[in-house]
C-alpha cells in the first residue's frame, strides 16, 4: 500500500458519513436560535437572513481546497460552522445596525413591543415568553408547555425533561410541540422572522 | 463611566425557546425535520446542499483542480438517484447500510436506550434500569403467580 494512503482513505471516510442534508438544517436551526438571542421577535426578515448565512457559509466550506481548516481534532463539523454562521450573523447584524441604529436603542423594537432601558437580548427574553403565551391563548396544555420550558434546568433529553414536569412521555411532548408550532405566529417567532403580513407601520 | 456589560452580547441565560425545542446537539432527527420546517417550509435541504456543492465543483473544473474530499462527498451524498441501473457498487452500499444501520435517535423503548452511549451512566440511565428492573420484577411476580395456579 502506498505512503500516505490509510491517512487518505481515513479522510475520506470521515466526510462520507456525514450527513450533509442534516447538517444543513442543523445549522439553519443554530443560526435562528442566535438570530433570536440577538432580536427580538417581528423585528425583521430572519428566516431569510438565516438561510443566506448559512449557505453563504457552506459555499465557502466548499469552495475552500482545506474545508475551512476543519480538522476532526477540531471537533464536529456541525460545531465548527455553526461558530462560522454564528459569526456571520453577527456581523450581518453589526452591519445592519450601522444602518438602522444600535440593538441596544430602546427604541429599535416596535412601539408597542419597547421596554425602554433594556438591551436587546432581554427583550428579546422578555417578548418571546410574552409573545408566546398570547399566542397559545386558552389552550391549557400549550400553557403548561411553556410554564415547564421556564423550569428546564438543560439535561441532555429536553423531551424527556419536560414530560417529567408534564407527566406525559417524550412522544406525546414532541406532539404537543408540533402542536404549538401549528399555533399561527409560533414558527414566525422560533425563526426570528416577521409574519407574512406585516402589522408593523410602513416608514 | 464603564458599563457593566458590553453591548450586543447575547444572554448566556438560554432562551425560553431553547429551553423548549432544546440545542441542536440535544436535538431528536424528528426534532430537527419539525423546526426546520418551521424555518425553512417546503425546501429540500439535500437538494440545497447538492446545489452549493456543484456550483463549487464547477468553479473547480474550471480551474482543472481536483475537487477536494469533501466536495466530492457532499456531491456523492446528495444526489439524487433516480434507477438503481448505472448507479456505483459504493452507493449501492451506502443505500444498503443507511437501511440496515441501527437507529441512533431517540426511542421509545427503554431497552435501546444504550446503543452507541458512551461513558458513565447518568441519573436518567439509572432511572430507566430502575424501570426496566421494575418491570422484570412484576413480570416474574405475574408468572409466579401463574404458575400457583
Amino acid at each position: 500500500m502506498k505512503p500516505g494512503h490509510e491517512e487518505k482513505r481515513a479522510t475520506l471516510n470521515r466526510f462520507q458519513n456525514i450527513d450533509w442534508a442534516r447538517l444543513y438544517k442543523v445549522l439553519l436551526v443554530h443560526a435562528a436560535a442566535t438570530l433570536r438571542s440577538y432580536r427580538g421577535a417581528d423585528t425583521f426578515d430572519g428566516g431569510q437572513d438565516c438561510e443566506d448565512v448559512v449557505q453563504e457559509v457552506l459555499k465557502d466550506f466548499y469552495r475552500s481546497p482545506n474545508g475551512l481548516g476543519w480538522k476532526q481534532s477540531k471537533g464536529r463539523l456541525e460545531t465548527y460552522l455553526g461558530t462560522v454562521v454564528h459569526n456571520k450573523l453577527v456581523d450581518r447584524l453589526r452591519r445592519q445596525k450601522h444602518v438602522s441604529g444600535s440593538l441596544d436603542d430602546p427604541d429599535f423594537s416596535p412601539p408597542a413591543d419597547n421596554s425602554p432601558g433594556t438591551t436587546a437580548p432581554e427583550r428579546a427574553k422578555t417578548n418571546t415568553k410574552d409573545a408566546l403565551y398570547s399566542l397559545v391563548k386558552a389552550e391549557a396544555e400549550l400553557q403548561d408547555l411553556i410554564t415547564a420550558a421556564e423550569l428546564v434546568k438543560g439535561g441532555p433529553n429536553v423531551n424527556q425533561e419536560l414530560g417529567e414536569i408534564l407527566n406525559k412521555t417524550p412522544r406525546q411532548v414532541s406532539k404537543l410541540k408540533e402542536r404549538l408550532l401549528e399555533v399561527d405566529g409560533v414558527k414566525e417567532l422560533y425563526a426570528a422572522r416577521q409574519k407574512a403580513k406585516s402589522t408593523r407601520p410602513s416608514a | 463611566m464603564p458599563r457593566d456589560k458590553k453591548p450586543n452580547q447575547p444572554d448566556p441565560a438560554r432562551d425560553l425557546l431553547d429551553k423548549l425545542f432544546g440545542t441542536t446537539d440535544e436535538m431528536t432527527d424528528e426534532d430537527l425535520n419539525m423546526l426546520y420546517e418551521a424555518i425553512a417550509p417546503a425546501t429540500d435541504a439535500a437538494a440545497i446542499v447538492h446545489r452549493l456543492a456543484a456550483d463549487a465543483a464547477v468553479e473547480y473544473r474550471l480551474q482543472n483542480r481536483p475537487l477536494p474530499d469533501h466536495l466530492q462527498a457532499a456531491l456523492d451524498a446528495t444526489w439524487e438517484v433516480k434507477g438503481l441501473d448505472n448507479v456505483e457498487p459504493s452507493k449501492l452500499r451506502q443505500i444498503v447500510d443507511a437501511l440496515t444501520a441501527p437507529y441512533t435517535g431517540e426511542v421509545k423503548d427503554p431497552a435501546y436506550a444504550y446503543r452507541n452511549r458512551e461513558g458513565e451512566l447518568d441519573r436518567h440511565d439509572q432511572r430507566i434500569i430502575d424501570e426496566l428492573t421494575d418491570e422484570l420484577r412484576e413480570d416474574w411476580r405475574g408468572d409466579d403467580g401463574e404458575g400457583k395456579k
